[in-house]
């Protein structure tokens, strides 16, 4: 038979079993993780299950990246039960600082090609793009899964997207998933796994294919994933011969199939209040912005950083206009410093926060009032997440936030003189 | 100003220097402000540096507002990189300089007056550039003794007995006792004596009536939750700190960020303490970012907030939760519940509370006393009889120590050596260490970073070699049998061995051992004896 990419990886966790889509699986995950939102829960189901103890401590990380730094009142508190489950289950993966667990977990080579990875959180799928299946579970779940071991999942049908050709200058691993949701729909995915392929694809470098893979489940996906290739085995320091194998097979059943000339893409942004409210740079150029946000496990990335200072060397950010800049772990703001990149933001007048969620968890991070408009690189713009329910926001790329930071405006970066 | 002892003596109207409206401005006011234009547009300025950035819809209207008056009547604007206290200082020599932020007051100093004003002051200074203010009583005020050469100690000092002192005049600070006082640290004394209640100001020109004399302490006073009840650092020693803060107009300067930088180079956090720095300015950040200051923070688990961070919005505390902070805010309910405390402090307390998780007395380069000090590590077991030739064998015994390491239990596991880490702690059963002299059995282990080992006993000779290479030896019957490689073993030697939840007993063990551990080792032991002049 042949097999999506998506098959093999939960074939590969069977033994020798077949699978077809809509089939009920029972398997083990490679590696799972809970932060700080959740630990708290996380904790209580655990012990209202009677379980004492973590089937393998090797495969299980808890990540602090929402309430570091503890901002609303219930904070302190909430961070106490991450120290809980670490000492009373002798767990060794705990960060309580260092970035955001959709940065950290690909960073650190906790979910590698070929894994099974589910996180209490719903941009899981963003390890897809090192051909890990990974995707969002509630805590009760999790809790369960830190007991037994054992997860189940129902085989995904697959949606192929094939990019072939070049792609035009400013168009990121970001303009293409928004257009690609954008054509989808936010249901357009439901339950199912996105395979992204063809030659514009490949050329991709691996922090765009993380943006591509953190956005799928904002068209309801449970997974978003790339073949492994030369740029994956780069990224994950594995022998390409190991991983080689992580590609769909010729004449494998899909769903549906998309295809794309990638010369036809264009700069997009997602409108408010939906994320996919798509629509292209060039028709909402012009609106006016009281905030500019650039981060989150979308687009905080190194590359992405590299991108905005490129824009941002030499000008400052528009007079009036907030603009925040959260890198998505410490290592990302280390190199980004090495590279020059920070001082430039600075000079540019940038806030610079610590490597967490940031502005995009809303809660009390650079909230707006009810006639303010905003521009994030993050990856939501739902009613009400980021204070009045009448506020605005935008989401882009890199390039494109940083030139409407200088502008004061949405812009395109080659517009600014 | 030349007039600033007639102004502050007599009710004159007296013209404006700066205007300094921030965030703490209520609402009602800036409403009156949008209807008035400003005296000169060239000395009004909006600074938002309170609540950075907007942790609601209303602090984020409110910015919006300010910045449309900003814009529209043509006055400067900054979001966040610069404060009012800092604008204010660059500015010296300005004569009266007035605003909403409470900072402001710390301004007072050589030519300037710094006066916080809200309501109807503030809409009159904005319009017309001109105010005048109750006449007041000026007190000298002469400061004697304190840490001379330490700023913020002594400014801390001077809490002590300050507060006795009269609310109500105008104390003029003698210059002539702050010796090496930068701008910064005459503000934090100005501050911190107002958050006693107390107007003061730093000025070596006006001559007041009459001078009181203040006798500073010998030890730094460090204040509780609430301004209205210091106490001395001495009397702090032990508490537990579970957040640490670095940061303000003062507190997040270059110095103390470098000194913080510094000493947590290459080192961890005490377990479950959380540090926060936020640098005093943009332009604070990024002399840290040039210096290479920010990376050593981070390896060590801090977090490195914007300029214009603040407790309450950035680095809360929880109930019954102790704060350090270097900076001059703290009060009841200041960064958390009413019981939660926010304990100011020197940026040396903050480092010992960093490290340490608690207030104590100055760090030497010792650690704390070997019978106090928590140990913990990650086991690594094994069982009776591991002779010395399983430690090192033979034929490496005359290699480099550095490389002879590599090879410690190679004839039972040739990767062990290679996965133990500098902290870990070795699990045995009987009679480990049996069988030959080789006192590079206990040096490899040493070289590995191992501290302690517990087992059921030691073979003789290997027990002195051990102690003499600064490992700490325990004896205890039962562990081995219930840890397992990789467990988390934490022990304290007057309270016991602690391995998932249960606790193993620890004998006495001989006080002159335990003063050959603690130097870290007979060589080092006998060092300090020659250099006392003993031998």
């Amino acid at each position: 038979m042949k097999h999506t990419l998506a098959e093999k990886i939960i074939m590969d966790h069977l033994d020798g079993q077949e699978v077809s889509p809509g089939d009920l699986v029972t398997l083990e995950p490679d590696f799972v993780c809970v932060h700080d939102i959740y630990t708290e829960s996380l904790y209580k189901k655990f012990k209202e299950m009677g379980l004492k103890k973590v089937w393998n401590k090797d495969k299980i990380a808890v990540i602090h990246d929402h309430l570091n730094p503890a901002a609303l009142p219930s904070d302190p508190e909430s961070l106490t039960y991450g120290y809980k489950l670490v000492e009373e289950l002798d767990l060794i993966h705990f960060h309580p600082t260092g970035g955001i667990v959709h940065q950290l977990i690909p960073e650190l080579g906790y979910a590698k090609p070929g894994d099974i990875v589910f996180v209490t959180d719903s941009h899981t799928t963003t390890y897809g793009a090192l051909a890990a299946l990974s995707t969002g579970v509630g805590h009760t779940e999790m809790a369960a899964i830190w007991g037994t071991g054992q997860m189940w999942i129902r085989v995904p049908s697959t949606i192929r997207i094939e990019i072939e050709g070049t792609l035009p200058d400013y168009v990121t691993g970001k303009d293409i998933i928004l257009r690609v949701l954008g054509d989808l729909g936010a249901a357009g995915a439901s339950y199912k796994s996105l395979e992204f392929a063809g030659s514009a694809i490949r050329t991709l470098p691996m922090d765009d294919r993380l943006t591509i893979s953190n956005m799928g489940v904002e068209c309801g996906a449970k997974a978003t994933l790339f073949e492994a290739d030369e740029i994956t085995a780069e990224y994950t320091g594995l022998p390409l011969e190991e991983i080689s194998w992580l590609r769909a097979d010729e004449g494998a059943s899909y769903e549906r199939v998309l295809t794309y000339k990638a010369e036809d893409l264009e700069p997009v942004l997602s409108c408010p209040p939906y994320v996919d409210k798509v629509q292209p740079l060039r028709e909402v150029q012009g609106v006016k912005l009281d905030q500019v946000f650039l981060g989150s496990c979308t687009n905080g990335r190194l590359s992405d950083l590299r991108e905005v200072a490129k824009v941002l060397e030499g000008r400052t950010i528009a007079p009036g206009l907030k603009f925040i800049v959260t890198p998505a772990s410490d290592q990302v703001y280390k190199e980004a410093m090495e590279a020059g990149y920070i001082q430039t933001l600075l000079e540019a007048g940038a806030l610079m926060t610590p490597a967490y969620c940031s502005f995009c968890e809303g809660r009390t991070m650079g909230l707006l009032s009810e006639d303010q408009v905003a521009l994030g690189t993050n990856n939501r713009n739902f009613l009400g997440r980021y204070g009045s329910s009448k506020a605005q926001v935008y989401l882009s790329s890199p390039a494109v936030a940083a030139a409407s930071a200088v502008a004061g405006q949405i812009s395109h970066p080659q517009d600014l003189d | 100003m030349e007039n600033i002892l007639e102004f502050l003596q007599e009710e004159k109207e007296e013209e404006i220097g700066l205007v300094l409206i921030n965030d703490s401005l209520d609402r009602e006011t800036l409403e009156r402000l949008k209807e008035v234009a400003p005296f000169d547009p060239s000395r009004v300025r909006v600074v938002i540096d309170q609540v950075v950035p907007a942790n609601s819809q209303e602090s984020s209207a409110l910015h919006a507002d300010l910045r449309d008056l900003a814009l529209d009547k043509g006055l400067d604007y900054s979001y966040g990189l610069k404060d009012s206290l800092n604008q204010a200082l660059e500015e010296e020599g300005q004569g009266l300089i007035v605003g909403s932020s409470p900072a402001l007051a710390g301004a007072s100093q050589g030519g300037s007056l710094g006066l916080v004003l809200d309501g109807e002051d503030l809409i009159k200074a904005f319009e017309s550039g001109r105010i005048s203010i109750k006449k007041s009583e000026l007190l000298g005020l002469e400061l004697k003794g304190g840490q001379v050469d330490e700023p913020r100690t002594k400014n801390l000092q001077v809490l002590g007995g300050a507060q006795a002192l009269d609310k109500d005049p105008v104390y003029i600070i003698d210059e002539a006792g702050l010796e090496g006082y930068r701008l910064q640290d005459r503000a934090d004394l100005i501050l911190l004596l107002r958050g006693l209640g107390i107007r003061a100001m730093i000025n070596k020109d006006l001559k007041p009536q009459r001078t009181l004399s203040l006798d500073l302490g010998e030890d730094p006073v460090l204040l509780r939750w609430d301004y209205s009840r210091p106490c001395l650092a001495q009397d702090l020693v032990g508490t537990r700190v579970h957040a640490v803060y670095m940061g303000g107009p003062i507190g997040g300067g270059i110095e103390n960020i470098r000194a913080l930088s510094q000493a947590l180079e290459g080192k961890s956090l005490a377990y479950k303490t959380r540090v926060s720095v936020s640098p005093a300015s943009q332009k604070t950040y990024l002399e840290a970012v040039e210096e290479g200051l920010i990376a050593p923070l981070l390896d060590a688990n801090v977090l490195v907030l914007n300029p214009s961070a603040r407790p309450p919005i950035q680095a809360r505390i929880g109930s019954g939760e102790v704060m350090v902070s270097n900076d001059w805010e703290t009060g009841p309910g200041f960064a958390g519940p009413e019981d939660s405390r926010v304990i100011l402090a020197r940026t040396e307390d903050l480092i010992q509370a960093a490290l340490r998780g608690k207030l104590g007395p100055e760090l030497e380069d010792e650690e704390e006393s070997l019978i106090d000090k928590e140990i913990m590590g990650r086991a690594w077991v094994f069982g009776t009889d591991v002779d010395t030739d399983i430690i090192i064998p033979t034929q490496y015994l005359n290699m480099p120590i550095e490389e002879m390491k590599a090879h410690a239990f190679e004839p039972l596991d040739p990767s062990l050596a290679a996965k133990i880490q500098p902290g870990d702690i070795l699990v045995a059963a009987d009679n480990f260490g049996a069988g030959s002299s080789r006192e590079m059995a206990a040096e490899v282990l040493a070289a590995l970073g191992i501290r302690v080992i517990i087992a059921g006993s030691f073979a003789r000779i290997f027990f002195r070699n051990a102690i003499n290479n600064g490992i700490l030896l325990i004896e205890n019957k039962d562990l081995h049998k219930h840890a397992k490689s990789g467990d988390k073993i934490s022990l304290r030697l007057n309270e016991g061995i602690s391995h998932k939840g249960k606790t193993y007993p620890i004998n006495q063990i001989q006080e002159n051992l335990l003063d050959i551990i603690a130097d870290g080792g007979l060589v080092d032991h006998v060092k300090k004896q020659v250099d006392r002049g003993e031998w």
